[in-house]
């Protein structure tokens, strides 16, 4: 680890540190290990997301979108060294500076901000993934919006999955902020004069995402004990790589469990069995599985 | 000269960056560089592709990196320096880019470990040209080259977003 580095923040998934590095200031984004993972699967998904998050990170910072700029990846390590970007986080922003919650014109100002940030993230085929107003900063120097945490971002051209970021987004703003169905309303509107192809994304918007989405939990192990947990919103890769890994390791009777918040595998008879050597979980709504 | 620490390996020694203008022996030390002369032991850069010393640092970084993990794509640190310079993963066209040319007359030089001064008395005696400051290097850079190389859009042209895309392209290349 880095030396004189400061903790100033501890997530459930990285460390955040700053730190002096070569003459600058960095943000030190330190990974760590899950102890209830199997140490196979530990690695190869926090390799993977390290490697994610960095080309995320710098894709949109190649294409203009105001993100901080990537210093050194270390992938040995599990760390990725940023710019540390001086200025407010939105979401202070709109609960505390009292500019912001009395006066409209700053806040239409800062939705224009985010609407055109956002397109180009999307223009690009970026999900960010955790799009709330805790990600979003405003820059001390230009008062340029930046967008920060690609912990969770991903390629993707679907529409869909774009109009998942919009409804975190929308979600975040629902949840804390005053005036915030107008703001948000601000924001789509910048969101589609920038981007072309936005009229997809918001006809997704409209008619998937209203209040049916679901956070789902996927779980793997053996016999029983979970060996690997995560909370998503999609079936997304980690479930067909868990699968992939405990399949491939041969062992007689591992599971893949999958559905809505709260399933346990304890409640194995609602285990509904599709293959030779895993099991899925079903979704009271409708059943959902993974191919092989 | 100037001498930095890398923080992340403080014990393999500083980093010497050198700047030297109306260098007449390019032709010489390119031909010494190819001969693997043990003397050289420097990372030789064309300053024309050279725009802050926090480019060089993030390529000397990341080359000292690789060599503690055993993962130099190249003959030494020093040819690693010049190689993770650019954004690509072809060798050949990285040295011929980033490093000097046979024409070169500004010349970067980043040296990993050693002393500050047998490190620029050596230095004096290697090249034939002036030693300038570490700062003027931004004054003999070619923009259009720094853009083709990144493959930098034409629309940016703030400096330091520049710089920003620059250090991004290198530390990326390690992202297999």
């Amino acid at each position: 680890m880095i030396e004189n580095a400061t903790l100033i923040k501890q997530g459930a998934e990285a460390r955040i540190h700053t730190a002096p590095f070569l003459t600058r200031t960095a943000i030190v984004k330190e990974r760590f290990s899950k102890a209830y993972r199997h140490p196979i699967l530990d690695k190869k998904l926090t390799a993977r997301r390290v490697n994610q998050e960095a080309r995320c990170l710098f894709k949109c910072r190649k294409s203009g979108v105001d993100a901080p700029a990537l210093y050194f990846v270390d992938t040995e390590d599990s760390t990725i060294y940023m710019e540390f970007v001086r200025g407010t986080i939105v979401k202070d922003l709109l609960v505390t500076n009292s500019e912001y919650i009395q006066n409209k014109g700053k806040q239409d100002e800062l939705a224009k901000k985010i609407g055109i940030a956002l397109a180009k993230v999307h223009e690009i085929d970026i999900i960010h993934g955790d799009l709330t107003t805790s990600n979003l900063m405003l820059r001390e120097s230009n008062q340029s919006l930046v967008v920060i945490d690609f912990g969770l971002s991903y390629i993707s051209s679907l529409p869909e999955d774009k109009a998942v970021d919009l409804y975190v987004l929308e979600r975040a703003f629902l949840s804390t902020h005053p005036n915030s169905e107008e703001m948000f309303t601000e924001i789509l509107d910048n969101y589609q004069k920038t981007y072309n192809a936005s009229q997809w994304v918001l006809s997704k918007l409209a008619e998937d995402y209203g209040d049916e989405r679901e956070v789902w939990n996927v779980q793997c192990g053996t016999q029983g004990k979970v060996i690997h947990r995560a909370s998503m919103f999609k079936l997304n890769e980690e479930v067909t790589l868990a699968s992939t890994i405990m399949s491939s390791s041969r062992s007689y009777n591992t599971k893949v469990f999958y559905g809505p918040p709260k399933c346990e595998p304890e409640r194995s008879e609602e285990i509904i069995e599709k293959g030779c050597d895993m099991e899925y979980w079903s979704d009271p709504v409708g059943v959902k599985k993974i191919e092989r | 000269m100037q001498t930095f620490t890398l923080e992340l390996y403080p014990t393999r020694g500083h980093i010497h960056i050198s700047f030297y203008k109306n260098v007449t022996n390019a032709e010489e030390l390119r031909k010494r560089l190819l001969a693997h002369d043990q003397e050289l032991s420097y990372a030789f850069i064309d300053a024309k592709v050279v725009m802050d010393r926090f480019q060089l640092l993030i390529a000397a970084n990341d080359a000292v990196h690789h060599e503690l993990h055993s993962l130099l794509k190249t003959y030494n640190v020093h040819s690693e320096i010049v190689y993770n310079l650019s954004p690509t993963t072809n060798i050949n066209e990285s040295l011929r880019r980033f490093g000097i040319s046979n024409s070169s007359t500004s010349i970067v030089v980043v040296k990993v470990g050693g002393n500050a001064e047998e490190v620029k008395s050596h230095l004096s005696t290697l090249i034939h040209g002036d030693e300038a400051d570490v700062g003027e290097f931004s004054n003999s850079v070619d923009i259009s080259s720094i853009k083709k190389y990144y493959k930098i859009d034409n629309k940016v042209t703030d400096q330091k977003e520049m710089l920003d895309i620059i250090v991004g392209s290198i530390a990326i290349k390690s992202v297999s």
